[in-house]
């Protein structure tokens, strides 16, 4: 065997291998172009075993802060991004996200002091608007952490406030959550509130844990969104009624305002969920006619629609 | 059939059990003539608690070469129970500390006994007389499981594959937070009619009448325990020392497990935990904290909870 056949045979194995290669590549995660060290963005990824922070800095001068909910917790696929990142790309703004690693309320005396040492070096400065946004356990975090920024404005869906089982000994839903360290900095929203802009609250008044902890944080500032219905997942529910990214957008640039979210919540009636939950709403106080009723009416006003 | 008032002591790991047991072990002739029977803890843990974790396998469906079917596990424990029909005694004590589970779980998963709900049911099925009473301590969770990780890194074999480093254990500790009151709720469904007697693991360290107490209780108020041989007394903390265990985990990153495996013992030798030597503590002041606020929580619970008998220094 000559050596250029040598070489030729290894470059043979070296494409097999480049193309196994490329055929077992993991799709890059969505932040990938930006944040990768040859990326395109400007920003950093901070990665604690409890919670990590990404930042990535764009051209409009808005700030969205993200935190994750529940179902992220356990995400361990190489795709993970944070909460609505693809939506702060899409609108070219800078977005911090927060990416929760347990089922911990971001009870983390590291990341406490961190988003502390953030505001206090500036940080938030520089925008015309930052706004704090998540769901669930995000939501909470969105509506504490918030308070840190003066002026801040907050969209939270189904918020807890806190789960300390001093100030809500109601809430039963979060076991490892109500064993975390409700002593720390920022375990309360109610009374830290003032300081911050708009703080808009998406609940299903039906819900009474969600309706019980609105009631905590009630203030000239804060304005309830009723998403009658949607239970927990109110931020589902707006999403299935393509009535989240224009809500959201409004939260980013312009004003949410009861009469355009009230407009969009229209979009409920087209929705099997909504008619579903209101049919056995009424079933379950006994109003039979009324559960058939929700039931005709939802379907004579599809058959109205074709 | 005879049936002895049944007792069993459960532990939990790392709670003094070997001391209690000794003790026992020491006055098992005193005891006999008592009426007490005190099954030796090997013996127990061999042929009762080792088949019943093998037989609870089968039945959690994981396929182990050990598993032990049914039938092989009721011949396996009516041996071991034979020799108690025999001897008829009034009370029966069983003792080991591995009743709700392996110890390996805590390190590697950061969990308190994770099968402990099957495995537990299968001894109860396997006992033939009624368990009258169960008898576990609990201890403080940041010593326990710093107390856990030595034990894992002892654990450690030539072959095995991959460690986890304390921090790991840490942030599973901490991001799932277990209760010993969930493990307890465990053992009073799987011996609904015994009473649940516990004790914090401090008290008894720390406290010479809670010894005395929990033995009394073990074996019965018409033992005299002043006639009792003394095993030697239990040492306040049996954690290995920070120093032994950082050189163990440096040799683990730079020459492998299995070279690191050779020198565990001699660096603990070399090492001990003394006035130059502080104690192994993987937790940070804050996790500390917590743990101990969470710790003195769960107690309350437990002292509140009328199916537990909550034990207190005199």
């Amino acid at each position: 065997m000559s050596d250029t056949e040598t070489d030729t045979d290894t470059d043979d194995s070296l494409d097999t291998i480049a193309e196994a290669a490329q055929d077992a590549m993991i799709a890059p995660p969505i932040w990938f172009p930006e944040l990768s060290p040859a990326g395109t963005g400007e920003g950093f990824v901070e990665k604690n075993s409890r919670h990590s922070l990404m930042f990535v800095k764009r051209l409009r001068p808005v700030l969205l802060v993200t935190f994750d909910n529940l179902s992220n917790v356990n995400d361990d696929s190489p795709s993970r991004s944070p909460w609505a990142f693809k939506f702060a790309l899409d609108q070219h703004i800078s977005h911090l996200g927060v990416f929760a690693h347990g089922k911990v309320w971001y009870r983390d005396p590291q990341l406490i002091a961190r988003m502390q040492q953030l505001a206090d070096g500036g940080f938030f400065k520089g925008y015309d608007r930052v706004v704090f946004a998540g769901s669930s356990m995000g939501a909470f975090a969105a509506l504490v952490f918030a308070s840190l920024v003066p002026g801040a404005h907050v969209l939270a869906f189904n918020p807890q406030t806190t789960l300390d089982p001093a100030l809500v000994p109601w809430e039963e839903r979060y076991w490892i959550g109500r064993r975390q360290d409700w002593t720390l900095p920022l375990s309360d929203a109610q009374g830290n509130l003032d300081n911050c802009g708009p703080v808009s609250v998406f609940f299903d008044p039906y819900f009474e844990p969600d309706l019980k902890h609105y009631e905590r944080i009630v203030g000239p500032n804060v304005t309830p969104y009723k998403c009658w219905f949607s239970s927990h997942k109110s931020a589902v529910f707006l999403r299935k009624i393509d009535a989240l990214k224009p809500l959201m957008y409004e939260g980013l640039f312009g004003e949410i305002t009861p009469r355009l979210f009230y407009s969009l919540y229209r979009g409920r009636r087209d929705l099997p969920w909504y008619v579903g939950s209101l049919q056995k709403y009424y079933a379950e106080k006994g109003r039979d006619r009324m559960a058939r009723a929700a039931r005709t009416s939802y379907r004579a006003y599809k058959r109205s629609q074709q | 059939m005879h049936e002895p008032y049944t007792i069993i002591h459960g532990g939990f790991h790392w709670t003094e059990s070997a001391y209690l047991q000794d003790t026992l072990q020491r006055n098992q002739g005193y005891l006999a003539k008592q009426g007490v029977l005190y099954v030796d803890q090997r013996d127990t843990r061999k042929n009762l608690i080792l088949p019943c974790q093998r037989s609870s396998a089968v039945q959690a469906g994981k396929r182990k070469k050990s598993a032990l079917n049914d039938a092989a596990l009721r011949d396996l424990t009516q041996r071991f129970f034979k020799p108690v029909q025999k001897e008829r005694p009034q009370r029966l004590i069983l003792s080991d500390e591995n009743l709700a589970g392996h110890r390996g779980h805590y390190a590697k998963r950061g969990a308190l006994y994770r099968t402990g709900d099957s495995f537990m049911g299968v001894v109860a099925q396997e006992i033939p007389f009624p368990v009258r009473e169960v008898h576990v301590a609990v201890r403080n969770y940041a010593d326990f499981f710093a107390s856990a990780y030595v034990d894992y890194i002892r654990s450690l074999k030539p072959s095995t594959k991959s460690v986890i480093f304390p921090r790991e254990m840490v942030d599973q500790v901490m991001t799932s937070l277990l209760d010993w009151n969930g493990l307890i709720d465990e053992i009073m469904r799987a011996f609904s009619s015994a009473k649940i007697y516990v004790w914090r693991f401090e008290d008894f360290c720390e406290r010479p009448d809670m010894q005395a107490q929990v033995l009394r209780n073990l074996v019965g108020p018409d033992v005299n325990l002043g006639k009792f041989k003394r095993a030697k007394a239990p040492p306040i903390s049996s954690a290995a020392s920070a120093r032994a265990m950082q050189d163990i985990q440096n040799l683990i990153l730079s020459q492998g497990i299995a070279t690191a495996v050779e020198h565990i013992d001699l660096l603990h030798g070399q090492f001990p935990t003394n006035a130059k030597n502080a104690r192994f503590d993987p937790w940070t002041a804050w996790e500390h904290r917590h743990l101990a606020n969470l710790y003195a929580q769960d107690i309350s619970r437990l002292a509140r909870d009328p199916g537990v008998i909550l034990m207190r220094p005199e």
